[in-house]
This record gives C-alpha cells, sequence and structure tokens, in this order.
C-alpha cells in the first residue's frame, strides 16, 4: 500500500517535471525572442512554428537545429544575436537547408533540442561534436569530392599538398591516383652521386633540399650505412656519353643557365621556382659527366621526369655541367662526410631497409615491385576512433584532430610512430593536410549529392605533336584535356591553358613565341624556359594548336571601322586600362604590354575575355566590369588596334 | 556551462560514458521525502539515499581535482592568428591575392605596380579612416569610378563572391588599426593574373 502511495507519488512528480520542463524548453524561449524581434522568421503565421524538423533519409540526419535557429534563411537577421541571427554569407543559396539539413556541414547532434545536447561545443567522447570553425572545410571534402573544392582555402591546400608528398605511395587515399606518384628511379644512382652524399641525404634531405618532397626517415647510423651500400652497387643502367672538359667554358655555361631561364623551375640561394629540386649545391650531389648527360638527355635516366630535354648543342649541354659543378659545388653543411665506399658486406642489410621503410613505393628499382603500400588505407581515417585515447602529448587534447596534426606534423612526436617519415610540414601545412585527412568519413553519402572533377581525357597527344609535347614537357606547366602537372599549391605552374590557344593567339604569335618565348605578362615571375625549339618544331606546334586546340564559338571577328576603334579608346580610358596595362610608353606592369596585340591575340576571343575573365581564368587580376557585347567588342577593336612599338616592334 | 565541472576524457578514470542520444539526461530524480508518514523504511530508504548522493558528489569532486588544467587543441591552434580572426585572415588573403599588385601586401600603397599609377594608391594606415564605411564597400564593389574618382582602380562586385567583400572590408579594418598587423600565414596561391 505504501509503495504503491509512494509509487504514484513519483509518477505524479515525474509527469510534472515533464511537463514543466517541455514548456520551459531553450528552442520555446527563443522563438519567444523571435516573436519579440518581429514575429516568427520566415512566416506570416502569427503562432510559434513550434518544434522544427528536417529529414533526410538520403543523408541519414534529423536535424531539428532550426528550431532555435529559425532565422537562419533570413536575410533581414543578418545582425539578430544567437541564434535568432541569418545564417552569414550566401551558403544557403546553394545548400539549402531543406534539401542538406544543418549537420551536414556543422556536424553535431542533429536531433538534440538543446544547446549542450547538440554539442554546440566539443564534449568528451562525444561521436560527432559539431565541426570547429577552422576544421569545418573537412565537412566539405565529404560530398566536394574534386581535388579543389571552390572557396576553400585549407583543404584545397591539404588535398594539394597530399598529392605533391606522394602519400598515395604508401597509402590507399580515395581520390588519389597512384599515376600521380613521381619520385626519380634508383638504377643510375651510383653514376650520379657519391657516398659522402648519399649519406647526408639518407641522414637529413631538408639539409640538401630545404623544400624536399621526400620526408626525413630518421634512420639509424648503421641503416644509412647499409643503404647506401645496397643503393651504390653497379646496377645495369645506360652508360654516361663521353665528354672532353678540356674544352668547357665556365662562363658561356653561365650564360646558357641564365638565357635558358632554368629558374623558373629551379632555384638557387633561395630564388626561383620550386618545380625542380633547387639547384644550389648541385654540383656536391650530382658528377659532371652526370650532369652533361642528364642535360642532354633526361628522359633517358627518368622517363617520368618533368623536365623538358632542351635542344642544346653539345658544346652548350658541356659549359653549363661545367658551370652548375663549379658555380654550385659547394657541399651544404653536413655533407662534407667520408667520402670512402661502404662495406659490401652491407649490402643485404640495406636491401632489408629499402624493403621494410618502403622506399620502393615512391622510387622504382629494378627488381622491385611498383608499390609497397606499407601504410593502412587512409579511407575513414575522419571517423576512426582510437581506443585507447592516443597519448598525443602533455596538454593537448586526446582528439583525433590532434592526433593527426601531431603525427602529419612530425610522425616520431606521436606513440607507435611506425615507418611514416617525418615531411617536415610547417604548422600551417599540417592543418590542410588534417583538414583534408578528416574530409575522409566512414559513411560515403550517396554519389548524387557529391561532385567531382570532370574525368581526364586519357589520350595522350599524339603523332608529331604528341612527340614535341613529350619532348619539351608543355604539360609539366601547362595543362591540356584537363592532363598536366598540379604543383603543390594545387594548380599548374602556367596559367595559360592549351585546350583553345589557337582561338586565342594567332598562329603567326605562337610559332614566334615557341622559338622565343619572352615576358608577355611583364612582372610574372615564371616565365616559359627558352627551350630551343628549333624552327620546323615551332611552326609544327602552331600549326597543330592552331587547327586542333581551337574552340569555335570563339571564332568571331569585331567591326575595325574607324568609329567603332575611337570608342574603344574612350571606354579604355574610361575604366582606367591603362593601370595594369602598356599602351605606347605609359602603364602598368600588371597585365600584358597592349602594343602590337593584334598580332598577338585574336578578336573573337580578346570580347569573350573581356566579357567573363573569371570564367576563362578563376583569380585572374582582369575585373569582370560587366561590359555589354557591344562595349566589349568596341573595346577588343581598340585593343587590337593599337601599332607594335617601333623600337622592339616584331623583333620580340 | 562554467558552473558545470568539465570531466576529460583520456585522463584516466573520470571519462563520461559516449551518449548517443539527443537529450543529455538530467540527474535522476530523489523521491521527496512524504511530511506526516513516519515510517522507518520511508526514512531509511531516504538517508540511503542522502548517503549515496553525498558520496557521489564527494566522488565527482575528488575526480576532477585529479584532472589536469584544460588541454590545448593543437590543431586549432595551428590556424589561429592571434592579430587577426579568422574572417580578418581570409580578406587578407584576398586582399593579397587581388589588391597587392598595387596597394602592396599591407595596404600602404607599395605595391610592385603603385609607381605606374597617377594618382598612386593610397596608404590605408592614413586614408582609411576618412572614408565613410558606406563608401568603403562601394569603392571595392564599383572602383575608385563609383566614388567620382579616377578609374585606375577596377571595380571588384561582379568578381568577388559576397563573403570576400565582407572579409575584406574586416582586414581592411584591422589593417588600418594604429598597430601594424602581423603578417599572416599565406595559406593561398600567390596572386595568378
Amino acid at each position: 500500500m505504501l509503495a504503491f502511495g509512494l509509487l504514484s507519488l513519483a509518477l505524479v512528480a515525474t509527469v510534472v517535471w515533464a511537463v514543466v520542463k517541455e514548456s520551459r524548453a531553450e528552442w520555446r524561449g527563443w522563438q519567444a525572442r523571435d516573436r519579440a524581434l518581429g514575429g516568427p522568421a520566415g512566416s506570416e503565421d502569427e503562432a510559434s512554428p513550434g518544434l522544427q524538423q528536417i529529414w533526410l533519409p538520403d543523408l541519414d540526419r534529423v536535424d531539428r537545429c532550426t528550431s532555435c535557429h529559425v532565422a537562419v534563411a533570413t536575410p533581414e537577421r543578418r545582425d539578430a544575436p544567437l541564434p535568432l541571427r541569418a545564417h552569414p554569407g550566401r551558403w544557403l543559396e546553394t545548400h539549402r537547408p531543406d534539401r542538406y539539413g544543418c549537420t551536414s556541414c556543422h556536424g553535431g547532434q542533429g536531433e538534440a533540442t538543446t544547446w549542450r545536447g547538440a554539442a554546440h561545443q566539443a564534449i568528451p567522447d562525444w561521436p560527432e561534436p559539431m565541426a570547429s570553425r577552422e576544421l569545418m572545410e573537412a565537412r566539405c571534402g565529404t560530398c566536394h569530392k574534386e581535388r579543389r573544392p571552390k572557396g576553400t582555402d585549407w583543404l584545397d591546400r591539404g588535398r594539394a599538398l597530399m598529392a605533391d608528398r606522394n602519400c598515395v605511395a604508401c597509402h590507399e587515399v580515395p581520390g588519389h591516383d597512384v599515376a600521380e606518384v613521381r619520385s626519380p628511379r634508383l638504377d643510375g644512382l651510383p653514376l650520379k652521386v657519391s657516398p659522402a652524399w648519399l649519406r647526408g641525404w639518407l641522414k637529413k634531405p631538408k639539409g640538401y633540399l630545404p623544400k624536399s618532397r621526400m620526408g626525413d626517415f630518421r634512420l639509424s647510423d648503421r641503416d644509412i650505412e647499409a643503404l647506401t651500400a645496397f643503393l651504390l652497387q653497379p646496377r645495369a643502367t645506360p652508360p654516361l656519353d663521353p665528354v672532353d672538359w678540356s674544352k668547357a667554358d665556365v662562363e658561356k655555361g653561365g650564360e646558357v643557365f641564365r638565357g635558358s631561364r632554368c629558374v623558373t623551375c629551379h632555384e638557387v640561394n633561395g630564388r626561383g621556382g620550386t618545380l625542380g629540386p633547387a639547384l644550389t649545391h648541385v654540383g656536391a650531389k650530382a658528377s659532371r659527366a652526370w650532369l652533361y648527360s642528364w642535360i642532354r638527355d633526361p628522359h633517358r635516366f627518368q622517363p617520368k621526369t618533368l623536365m623538358p630535354r632542351f635542344r642544346f648543342t653539345d658544346e652548350q649541354a658541356r659549359d653549363l655541367a661545367a658551370y652548375l659543378s663549379e658555380e654550385y659545388g659547394e657541399p651544404p653543411e653536413g655533407f662534407e662526410a667520408s667520402n670512402a665506399p661502404p662495406s659490401a658486406a652491407l649490402v643485404d642489410e640495406g636491401r632489408g631497409v629499402f624493403e621494410k621503410r618502403g622506399c620502393y613505393s615512391c622510387h622504382e628499382l629494378e627488381g622491385f615491385p611498383a608499390l609497397a603500400r606499407i601504410g593502412p588505407k587512409l579511407a575513414a581515417i575522419g571517423d576512426r576512433v582510437l581506443e585507447p585515447a592516443p597519448l598525443v602529448a602533455r596538454g593537448i587534447r586526446p582528439t583525433l584532430p590532434n592526433w593527426l596534426f601531431t603525427k602529419v606534423s612530425g610522425p616520431e612526436r606521436v606513440l607507435n610512430a611506425a615507418r611514416m617519415p617525418t615531411f617536415g610540414f610547417a604548422e600551417d601545412e599540417a592543418a590542410a593536410v588534417t583538414v583534408a585527412l578528416l574530409s575522409l568519413r566512414a559513411k560515403e553519402v550517396p554519389a548524387a549529392l557529391t561532385t567531382r572533377d570532370p574525368v581526364r581525357a586519357a589520350d595522350a597527344p599524339q603523332g608529331e605533336f604528341g612527340a614535341l609535347v613529350r619532348r619539351y614537357r608543355c604539360l609539366s606547366c601547362h595543362t591540356l584535356g584537363g592532363a598536366g602537372h598540379v604543383t603543390a599549391t594545387g594548380l599548374p605552374l602556367s596559367t595559360v591553358r592549351l585546350d583553345r590557344i589557337g582561338s586565342q593567339l594567332t598562329r603567326e604569335h605562337l610559332e614566334r613565341y615557341i622559338a622565343k618565348p619572352y615576358g608577355v605578362r611583364v612582372a610574372l615571375p615564371e616565365r616559359m624556359p627558352h627551350l630551343n625549339v628549333a624552327p620546323e618544331e615551332a611552326r609544327t606546334l602552331a600549326a597543330y594548336l592552331s587547327t586542333v586546340m581551337v574552340d569555335d564559338a570563339l571564332e568571331t571577328g569585331v567591326p575595325t571601322d574607324a568609329a567603332t576603334v575611337a570608342r574603344g579608346k574612350g571606354l579604355f580610358d574610361r575604366h582606367g586600362c591603362v593601370a595594369c596595362h602598356i599602351v605606347g610608353d605609359t602603364g602598368g606592369y600588371v597585365g600584358p604590354d597592349l602594343n602590337g596585340s593584334g598580332a598577338r591575340l585574336k578578336p573573337g576571343w580578346t570580347v569573350a575575355w573581356l566579357l567573363e575573365p573569371e570564367r576563362w581564368k578563376p583569380g585572374t587580376l582582369e575585373p569582370d566590369r560587366g561590359l555589354t557585347r557591344p562595349d566589349a567588342e568596341a573595346l577588343a577593336a581598340y585593343v587590337l588596334s593599337v601599332p607594335a612599338r617601333k623600337a622592339r616592334g616584331s623583333g620580340r | 556551462m562554467s558552473q558545470r565541472p568539465v570531466v576529460h576524457g583520456g585522463s584516466g578514470g573520470c571519462s563520461a560514458p559516449p551518449r548517443t542520444g539527443t537529450q543529455a539526461a538530467d540527474p535522476a530524480v530523489d523521491v521527496p521525502p512524504v511530511p506526516g508518514i513516519s515510517l522507518p523504511l520511508a526514512q531509511c530508504a531516504f538517508s540511503i539515499g542522502l548517503v549515496a548522493s553525498l558520496a557521489m558528489g564527494l566522488l565527482i569532486v575528488a575526480g576532477c581535482r585529479a584532472t589536469p588544467p584544460p588541454a590545448k587543441d593543437a590543431v586549432q591552434e595551428a590556424f589561429r592568428d592571434d592579430a587577426l580572426s579568422a574572417q580578418e585572415a581570409r580578406g587578407h588573403r584576398v586582399f593579397r591575392q587581388r589588391c597587392a599588385t598595387c596597394h602592396g601586401p599591407q595596404g600602404r600603397g607599395d605595391g610592385q605596380n603603385a609607381y605606374n599609377l597617377q594618382p598612386p594608391p593610397p596608404d590605408f594606415l592614413e586614408s582609411l579612416a576618412k572614408l565613410p564605411a558606406g563608401d568603403r564597400r562601394k569603392v571595392i564593389e564599383g572602383g575608385t569610378a563609383a566614388l567620382g574618382r579616377s578609374p585606375l582602380c577596377p571595380p571588384w562586385g561582379r568578381t568577388l563572391a559576397l563573403d570576400d567583400v565582407d572579409a575584406l572590408l574586416a582586414w581592411l579594418e584591422a589593417a588600418s588599426r594604429p598597430v601594424a598587423v602581423a603578417p599572416t600565414v599565406d595559406a593561398s596561391p600567390g596572386a595568378r593574373r
């Protein structure tokens, strides 16, 4: 009887408590505040909108966030206090809440109706806390599978860095292709480097190349000695070309070095491009004889190299090799160690190290399979449950992002560093890679809701044109049909795509430029190297580009009458084009010099470019001025009528 | 949040169990003592409950005293820029990409193309305060011509996303603070022309 009485009372109390609690729910309070701000946002109704819910079966989400965030889609609430504020920016235009919900992008517990329950702040051991502002781009990457999702700063950089550092060689990474792995073959190593250099390199790659893509494997001195012995074993390789050094002229070699613009790709003394390795100490690394043979035909040694086969004479190649050996022959610090040949007894041990550390995953070597894949698969790493929670470091919360970040920054800093090398990422680079890793989720979203890069045209250029494109490695800097080398920034080195170049530039200009490139955009540091393309080769390339790499929609003309040109001149002045472009002797050093542009540019392209610069070259400094077509045509007519400068004219 | 003791996982013995439900469970409801009924059973139940809750409270206090000071999020620190907020840093990236050629990396009017311009671009540290807030957006979106000045600074309204203009304005605000803004980590590829 007593028990029954107590139970009844308890029941009553529970019911009362539940009713009171429900009537005082957080979301009701916010909706009341929202009404006070001027009525339920987004509805004409006077009544409270009640508990809101977005149910998305295909994404397996139930989001009740809009119960409190009632005004997310009401632009007038831009400055209201949270949670009654409108969503910032224009994200909801492309990510409609009724289609994608809230937690798809933000994470957190969508079903919750309290601030704490929704996991606005990280709660220990919570399965899916809300993504912090910093790591939110990882959530973009779950649906946006393309390499460079638009509007992401960190994700695209992280993905580009992962591709650049060959993560895919050791790990299976969704969205990354093993064909991108590009590291030197090691067969010819004994002909190229000295034992002293190899020891120094294996000890600390960044000691020789501060921007080395190869990580530091933290090898013991004995492992280094063994690996040196194994790698410097004589192997069957193409012999080096004979050369008579007695006539080598270092001065002339320097002229070849500067005239060919080697610095577009190679850094010397801290300045220059990063497409190829820095040459500051190259003379201490590679033998003079090897440099000579390499310059004459790099593709014979490294079929996958980005370096073009310049059309040098044997004398030029000899002088250049002599110049590099002499001018850049100083070994870097820590590379002066003993040059004694390593002990042959260690060869087998060295082979063991080579296998254990998966060196052959990146570097091809006769007798080894193409890929080692010694690391774990990275699919679903963004949802990896670390149990027991890993000890990252004292004072750092043991969460997955922190663990990933610390491991990427320096695998030796976490327990079980295992075999992964230390890539020496800067802090911001490691953060970008962490974002890219966190985007690899366990649960895939339906394919229809993802975006991807367009499938690349599989066909490599063929025939005479194809042979020239491969010889001069045009696709190391330019893109064609989606193919072309992408640098660690996620972009190709050159912004000039070859796909419709025949509609952009006149055939005469193409032929002249390929034979003798110059700086069209004067302030641009990445100038096309001087490849010494033979005149008949330049003709072949220009002919092919002008007949095949065209877009018929761009093959239109512009009126050339004096009245239109004069109107174009007026527009040119009114829009301040001279701020960036040189006409006559005045103008800015940003865009191309426009003197004589009629011999360079085609009219249809010029109009299309002026109308939509961002469409043709995302990120360009040419602004979209919202010109009308007749205005763009008049402007193009004027630009194309600007005569070439007398003094330098056609000689450039 | 601040009143609640924060329990840290991974510090051993004090981690909260994983929760998958939608609501944070509230503390169990104690059965209230019923006045007028004085039976040993009820008293006993009450005192057991009292002792139990006291013991639990003590446990929580003891457990949390053993927790180390709040731990850091290493990865988020990597993103943080002491001088600039996330939006300002984004604005600075936009600025470096589109504006720095003429205005200079910090907006001091010393970009590589500044010397080709007449009138030259101003030093924002001095000039920005004179420009009303509404005109700042106008000049970014419509160019200097929109304010009736020389047309040398082009309009970016059709090129930049709305967020980018907001970010740019936020950075300009930060850049024109009297204290020089420390250079930020360059997270974007350089200006592409």
